[in-house]
């Protein structure tokens, strides 16, 4: 594995998926998670949203997704925090991102985001990962 | 409605006694190869998940598969209990607790951290202890907002510590 570029300020590859029905309803299949405005436009519209909206455990996946691919397999994932700012809308483009604030040895504090073709921030947080000495 | 009316209407005494208490230990069934490669292929779809959660695993004679951090060994089914369709009302907290629950209508995630310990493999039982650590209320653009935070501990069957996470739900 090639060495990590851990600068504060570097940006990690981003990890980018549609977001719809599709990918949505495989989700819910696995965490059992049918939840109407998840699943149905009418239902999210009832709770103020313009369309059905993404489950916040999928977009928290694609920010694992996104860490696990940057630190490859001898990496770790050790805390995430993030905070739900805007939901994930039907039929638009979402894209994981990553940058580093600091770095100690193996360690390495980084901002990560997940934000969509609209150019709205949906999530934002930090994470902790160490990666391969 | 003022703040301090919200409060009142919104977190009852019984709401109240529940802070600090473990509402729900439970078990997982042991975790299988399946599980895992299901859970990876549904959340890197359409694209294939890394090999390394879509191997043969124990069962194929190979390394048993490890799971994803966020992976939810809980869905759909735990030992002693019948499988029943999840409840995703609003009040899903205080029902599972016994208690009426406020008069709110809609649930969403408004953030959490999450504390990785041992990884999560195939054939490892996981013992989640769940419970309400606070209730707040504060006055969003549509009314008051009830904020619950709770915590959720996971082990292995060693006693390692799998995942600590505290998340903030958002009733209104």
């Amino acid at each position: 594995m090639p060495q990590l570029d851990l600068t504060p300020g570097a940006e990690i590859p981003t990890f980018t998926r549609k977001a719809d029905l599709d990918a949505w309803n495989r989700y819910a299949a696995v965490n059992d998670e049918f939840v109407p405005i998840h699943m149905d436009d009418e239902a999210g519209r009832e709770a103020g949203f313009p369309t059905a909206v993404g489950m916040g455990n999928l977009a928290f996946s694609y920010l694992h997704n996104l860490l696990r691919a940057w630190i490859g397999e001898t990496g770790r994932i050790a805390r995430i925090s993030v905070q739900y700012r805007q939901p994930v809308l039907r039929k638009t483009t979402v894209t994981a991102r990553g940058k580093i604030i600091s770095a100690e040895g193996p360690r390495a504090e980084l901002q990560i985001w997940i934000e969509d073709d609209g150019g709205r921030t949906l999530l934002e947080g930090q994470a902790t990962v160490v990666v391969a000495a | 409605m003022t703040e301090a009316a919200a409060v009142d209407t919104l977190i009852s005494d019984e709401m109240r006694a529940l802070e600090g208490k473990v509402l729900r230990s439970r078990s997982s069934y042991p975790i299988s190869a399946s599980d895992i490669r299901k859970w990876a292929i549904a959340v890197y779809y359409p694209e294939s998940p890394p090999a390394r959660y879509v191997g043969a695993g124990a069962a194929g004679g190979e390394a048993p598969l490890v799971a994803p951090e966020e992976f939810n060994p809980f869905a759909w089914a735990t030992p002693g209990a019948k499988p029943a369709p999840a409840d995703v009302s609003a009040g899903f907290l205080e029902k599972g607790a016994g208690i009426a629950p406020p008069p709110l209508k809609f649930i969403v995630n408004g953030g959490s951290i999450s504390e990785y310990g041992a990884p999560m493999c195939e054939g490892d039982v996981i013992t989640t202890e769940f419970s309400v650590k606070s209730y707040t209320v504060k006055q969003g653009k549509r009314g008051p907002l009830l904020l619950t935070e709770t915590q959720d501990r996971w082990t292995n069957q060693k006693g390692e510590v799998v995942r600590t996470t505290t998340m903030t739900l958002i009733r209104y």
